[in-house]
């Protein structure tokens, strides 16, 4: 479902040309949960980044399901983002300006999907949050404030969700429940799960760990 | 619709406030000052109107051909003839020279008459103002009239072969004209009447006009055509042209109601373009998720078009709305000093203030957002990659383009465009250098670490690029605010002092040597004051240092190319100055010398020294030029061309004149002067006075009420100012508090930067309003050039009083909340 062949990334700097990722190749199964681990620096989020079509690399090939990404212009790859894929970001990226039932609902309305506010009432209430739909972002803690990002990113049920240290910005008994939550709603939907994390505990909660270094991969167990 | 449902979520969370008030207070402006005017303007044409009595007037000092009504009529025009002319009146054995009018039914065509059942009545209850004129067999005449020939209301006065029955004393006319052309008392009949009478026969000199009214496209189409059709003789005089001073002082109306207009607009231009530049700032995260969510470019483009294309209907709506309230209000607050029955506005000027909120949401909110589309949706994984907004100089020559056209749309005028944008210029760049300046300055005396000084110098020099911009967009608004008290101030001061309460109203002239004393007693009795005595013998000018001046090299001396009053005095009349020359010392000089009004002085080409010969009475004598004279012609003071030390005139028999302030109850003094004085002509122009003062009144009225607008949208300027560092601040509050900084340390130093920004920024201010105003009275209104000391105080003082109290206002929030709220919320 996910596929990348020598994947490079470099970019341009004051004292030369920089890589930041070079010679990536894996793939990823239906169903499966990959964890990208590795010191700072190392290149997860560029390799995020590129895997989820956000930027686009030096060279090599990414395919996401039978599209070939990197073939693709802006406006082609957000028509693929849109139908597969999904985020959940370490700062949570809620609109402050937005409750959390607007939250879940805008990518749907988005979309045109006309049952977008009952999808996000369902969500909201699958990760637990139905009473606090009417809540602003900063009426929310950290964890609640995830737990609506992963109602948003599931009501849209992509094929593929990308998390960006999830649990990162939460305290340790906070970041177990939402990575439960994460799991099980991954596990329910059978979406592709990649992502990048420093913990431990929470890749190791996945079925395979891709460990970077200095942008190489030098672990696909 | 989403795009609705965004703007509206926008809405609700605040985001838009400032946006939508600034659009809205735009077009509000727009739409008030265009409604305004449009009524006002149209109200007072029509008042203008009434001073000719009709929109368009031909006369000739012949019958007028019976082409220009025929033409009027098929036009759909509305006609009236007159007939004007000097014949003598009598009454018993009782006579007077009397300026008679004829006058055709349907006079007058616009403005009404004014009459009184009895002369000289203090209560002016009496008075009825009615649209039409003496019916055939009746007589109307100036209340003068009745003393001077000791005749009642319902005697017969025969005017030539015909004798007409008085039916009303006229007190006021409208078409009466300011000048000093009329000096017998009117005698106003009815046109039938004329042929009765036998006075008008060939080779009588007598004043012809065709009085026209109508739509005013007809009237300027008849114009035209007339124009083309008429000959030397016929003059075709609109009302402006006819009362030019009234026109002058309408036209400096209306530049100051479009000045007060463009200020408001252009204000709400900087409050739109300083709170769109946030709302991006605060847009670009959803953006980017959006665009991370498989929304392409073109949709988001599509949709922010779509937003701001409903905020755009909306604003105008609304900002017609209060447009149309706050012209409501204006108008009601006039409406005792506007004719009755003002026209309704028409769509004209809600076009322009619809066009107008766009052109602004295209000129100042569209260039701020235009990059949000592009923003790379890798930004929701990596904040600090760049976003290519459009660069600063660009958006500003964009801003600059398009204020010019909007200035030039409205004003018609290149210059009050340009010297607005110069003005801006001057502004933008004296405080960007100065501001930066002043910041290396005080950087070097900051206090010791921690202080509250060292917190708000630290935070000045980490800001100082958009503190400098921030404080240019408050030095503007100051600025702008100033120049428009400063001409405000400036205009009234002087319509003010063009006609003073106490100006003389009426003229005394006529009066010979002997009786100069008793009058003046006579005067002094009744507790009048005269504006000096001058005798004035009739003479003209002959020859230049032995030239003689031919007609043709007279035709430009507007004032002395015929036959005009010469007087002498020993002193310089007050409102006279020396420009060139010297006065003569010596009372009773003999010396053959004269002194000239500068302007006539100009059109002739004089030089001190100059010999000229003079004709008086027949008689010719050479005097030398040895001085010129400025004089103040609105002063309504006996004021000559020419002025000769006494002796010069001696043996010419002079008549005097002066003139005098009389209230309405003091009237009766001229009754008396008369039955002692019968010779002497009374001229009254207390009625045109009035009628001047009223609609200078008027106009100003209209004008301090628009100031209020101006203030309005010069507030949301700095609201929108303070709000566009409010993000950062928050962070920084946010943090200092977390360290352990008190509440007053940090409301301290926010204090202490606005203060410094609103000093310098209110000092610059009063350094480009003083500017700007000069080039403004020099070039646009034609006025002497004034020094404001209080804009060099009011600068500084209410820059930095306004500047740090509302910033202190808008940052309370900041430290009210706990550090844990400000950090989440800084994000």
């Amino acid at each position: 479902m996910i596929k990348t062949e020598e994947l490079c990334k470099a970019v341009n700097t004051v004292d030369g040309e920089l890589h930041l990722l070079s010679d990536i190749s894996f793939s990823v199964d239906p169903g499966e949960s990959i964890a990208i681990v590795g010191p700072s620096g190392a290149g997860k989020s560029t390799l995020l980044g590129l895997l989820a079509g956000l930027d686009v690399p030096t060279s090599g090939k990414i395919y996401l399901g039978e599209h070939c990404i990197t073939a693709m212009d802006e406006e082609q790859r957000a028509k693929v983002r849109s139908e597969l894929v999904g985020f959940v970001f370490q700062t949570f990226q809620l609109l402050p300006s937005l409750t959390a039932e607007e939250n879940v609902a805008l990518p749907l309305e988005l979309r045109g999907d006309k049952n977008a506010i009952n999808l996000a009432h369902t969500f909201l209430e699958r990760v637990g949050l139905a009473a606090r739909h009417h809540h602003y972002p900063l009426q929310l803690s950290g964890g609640e404030q995830q737990r609506v990002a992963l109602a948003r990113a599931f009501a849209c049920q992509p094929k593929i969700l990308f998390a960006d240290e999830p649990t990162g910005n939460l305290d340790s008994k906070t970041g177990a429940k939402v990575s439960d939550l994460l799991f099980q709603l991954n596990q329910e939907e059978g979406t592709i799960l990649v992502l990048v994390t420093h913990e431990q505990r929470l890749a190791d909660r996945c079925d395979r760990k891709l460990v970077l270094e200095s942008g190489s991969l030098v672990s696909k167990c | 619709m989403i795009a609705l449902k965004l703007l509206w979520r926008d809405w609700k969370s605040g985001r838009l406030g400032l946006i939508a008030s600034s659009l809205v207070l735009a077009v509000a402006v727009v739409a008030a000052v265009a409604l305004v005017s449009d009524r006002v303007q149209s109200g007072l044409n029509r008042e203008v109107s009434s001073f000719l009595a009709a929109d368009l007037r031909l006369r000739d000092s012949r019958e007028i051909e019976s082409k220009y009504r025929a033409r009027a009529e098929s036009d759909g025009l509305s006609t009236a003839k007159i007939a004007q002319f000097s014949s003598m009146v009598f009454f018993g054995d009782s006579n007077h020279l009397a300026s008679v009018k004829a006058v055709e039914d349907g006079y007058p065509l616009r403005g009404q008459l004014t009459l009184a059942d009895e002369a000289f009545t203090v209560d002016s209850s009496g008075w009825k103002d009615v649209d039409y004129g003496p019916r055939p067999g009746e007589v109307w005449v100036e209340e003068r009239l009745l003393p001077m020939l000791r005749m009642s209301i319902g005697d017969s006065l025969e005017v030539g072969e015909k004798a007409l029955r008085v039916t009303k004393v006229l007190i006021h006319e409208p078409d009466r004209g300011s000048g000093f052309s009329v000096i017998g008392a009117r005698v106003m009949m009815n046109h039938q009447d004329l042929d009765a009478t036998g006075v008008v026969l060939p080779g009588s000199r007598v004043r012809y006009s065709l009085l026209l009214a109508g739509e005013q496209s007809i009237v300027n189409e008849y114009r035209q055509w007339a124009d083309e059709e008429s000959t030397e003789q016929l003059r075709v005089q609109t009302p402006e042209e006819s009362e030019e001073r009234l026109s002058e002082t309408l036209g400096r109306g209306q530049s100051f109601l479009l000045l007060a207009g463009t200020v408001g607009l252009l204000l709400a231009a900087v409050a739109l373009a300083l709170s769109s530049q946030r709302y991006a700032e605060r847009q670009k995260d959803q953006i980017a998720l959006m665009k991370s969510w498989g929304l392409s470019t073109v949709r988001v483009r599509t949709l922010l078009a779509q937003q701001l294309s409903i905020l755009g209907v909306t604003s105008a709506l609304v900002g017609i709305l209060l447009g149309w309230v706050v012209h409501m209000l204006l108008m009601w607050a006039i409406s005792e000093l506007l004719p009755r029955g003002l026209p309704p506005a028409g769509t004209a000027p809600l076009v322009t203030a619809v066009v107008t909120g766009f052109l602004c949401l295209i000129g100042f909110a569209l260039p701020a957002l235009w990059h949000l589309p592009s923003i790379a949706p890798l930004r929701v994984l990596r904040r600090d990659i760049p976003v290519s907004a459009l660069g600063i100089k660009t958006r500003i020559g964009i801003g600059l383009s398009l204020l010019l056209f909007i200035l030039l749309w409205y004003s018609k005028s290149f210059l009050i465009a340009l010297v607005f944008l110069f003005g801006m210029a001057v502004v933008a760049i004296l405080l960007g250098g100065l501001i930066y300046g002043v910041l290396l300055l005080i950087r070097k005396i900051a206090g010791p670490a921690g202080s509250i000084w060292r917190l708000a110098i630290g935070n000045l020099w980490r800001r100082r690029w958009p503190a400098a911009l921030q404080s240019i967009a408050f030095s503007f608004t100051i600025m702008l605010l100033f120049i428009m008290i400063a001409m405000r101030t400036s205009l009234l001061e002087d319509w003010r002092a063009q006609l003073p309460e106490d100006a003389p109203n009426h003229f005394l002239v006529n009066m010979m040597s002997w009786e100069v004393e008793p009058i003046e007693v006579m005067l002094s009795d009744s507790g009048l004051e005269d504006a000096g005595w001058y005798p004035m013998v009739r003479g003209r000018l002959v020859a230049q240092n032995g030239e003689v001046l031919t007609q043709e090299r007279m035709r430009n001396v507007d004032g002395l190319d015929r036959e005009v009053n010469f007087t002498w005095s020993t002193s310089l009349p007050d409102t006279n100055e020396i420009v060139a020359g010297d006065w003569w010392s010596d009372a009773g000089s003999e010396s053959m010398e004269f002194s000239m009004e500068e302007e006539v002085a100009n059109e002739l080409g004089v030089a001190l020294g100059d010999l000229f010969t003079f004709n008086v009475g027949g008689r010719e004598f050479d005097a030398a030029l040895t001085s010129l004279r400025s004089v103040d012609w609105d002063s309504m003071r006996p004021n000559f061309y020419i002025i000769f030390p006494e002796g010069v005139l001696e043996g010419f028999s002079p008549n005097w004149i002066t003139s005098t302030y009389l209230e309405r109850e003091d009237k009766v003094f001229i009754n008396r002067l008369l039955e002692l004085h019968p010779t002497v002509l009374v001229v009254a122009l207390d009625e045109i006075i009035n009628r001047i003062r009223i609609v200078i009144d008027r106009v100003s009225l209209g004008l301090e009420l628009m100031l209020l607008m101006i203030l309005a949208c010069g507030v949301l300027v700095l609201f929108a100012a303070i709000a566009s560092s409010f993000d950062e601040r928050a962070q920084e509050s946010a943090i200092l508090r977390t360290l352990g900084s008190s509440q007053k340390t940090i409301l301290g130093a926010l204090g202490l930067e606005f203060l410094f920004m609103g000093l310098i920024a209110g000092t610059v201010a009063a350094l480009g309003a003083q500017l700007a105003v000069f080039v403004l009275q020099a070039q646009v209104f034609n006025m002497e050039l004034v020094l404001y000391s209080w804009i060099w105080i009011a600068g500084p003082l209410s820059g930095a009083l306004l500047i740090a109290g509302l910033g202190l206002l808008r940052s309370f929030p900041l430290v009210r909340q706990t550090p844990l709220q400000s950090l989440r919320q800084a994000g």
